[in-house]
């Protein structure tokens, strides 16, 4: 048997939680586009607070 | 037999040189899922930094954010800065998808391009300290922000050494569109940095 084959006991299969979790970061373009998110929510909550302020 | 089959199946392989493989137990690339843990521990690393932070702001009584004894945080150029470090960002990503397109051009202006705009975060910021008008020990406000800024700042200094080095390998032509990995992963942390600066810009100098 390849040691690299997952064992299948009938129990979670935990390669693909964590490939499910890791996918938004696994490749550049993937980091690019939660970058691009951050930029989105973050740029609207410091629109908010600077509004806030100046009325 | 488990054990007696491994001989066989790993019969004397005249053409193979040194320790066989390393075993992966992970269907993840081993230096991607490195750079992830690496970046899970970074994010714990700027959280520790953060919980000081909001002790300040939140916890502790007595403590009011800037201004502190009439100094104020330069805000628009820390901005302008933010703009900078982002735009450097959107520049990686297209040295990026240059050279999955076989663009070389691209990828090397791309690179350089990047470079220099890390490079311009990190002079105005070591500009922003010269000129800022306290000092790290004055008091507990101006420790946790030279803290914070300052841990962001080295990993922007790394993250240069980092790009650096693979604009000297763009430009030696190390790249392909099918092997471009030694870009992946570094620009993966480039953009985890950017991402800890919108997170440090906006709760130091905003909120």
């Amino acid at each position: 048997m390849d040691p690299a084959e997952p064992v299948d006991d009938g129990g979670r299969d935990w390669n693909a939680l964590l490939e499910r979790i890791l996918e938004p970061f696994r490749t550049e373009a993937a980091a690019f586009r939660v970058l691009l998110a951050f930029v989105a929510v973050f740029g609207v909550l410091i629109a908010i607070v600077l509004l806030v302020r100046a009325l | 037999m488990e054990a007696a089959s491994i001989p066989a199946a790993h019969g004397h392989d005249d053409h193979h040189h040194g320790p066989p493989p390393a075993n992966r137990s992970s269907r993840v690339e081993p230096a991607l899922l490195g750079m992830m843990l690496f970046i899970i521990s970074e994010v714990m690393v700027f959280g520790a930094f953060f919980t000081a932070y909001f002790f300040i702001r939140v916890v502790a009584t007595g403590h009011t954010w800037f201004p502190v004894n009439g100094h104020d945080l330069p805000v628009a150029v820390a901005g302008v800065n933010t703009a900078i470090l982002v735009s450097s960002s959107l520049t990686l990503h297209w040295a990026q998808t240059s050279i999955k397109n076989g663009n070389r051009f691209g990828l090397q202006a791309g690179m350089t391009a990047t470079f220099l705009l890390g490079l311009t975060f990190l002079f105005i910021q070591v500009n922003e300290y010269v000129h800022i008008g306290f000092a790290a020990q004055d008091n507990a406000q101006a420790t946790v922000f030279f803290s914070l800024t300052g841990l962001h700042g080295a990993h922007v200094t790394i993250g240069l050494l980092l790009l650096g080095m693979v604009t000297v390998r763009a430009y030696k032509g190390h790249f392909s569109p099918e092997h471009h990995q030694g870009l992946e992963v570094p620009g993966i942390y480039w953009h985890f940095v950017d991402v800890m600066w919108i997170v440090v810009y906006t709760s130091v100098y905003i909120l």
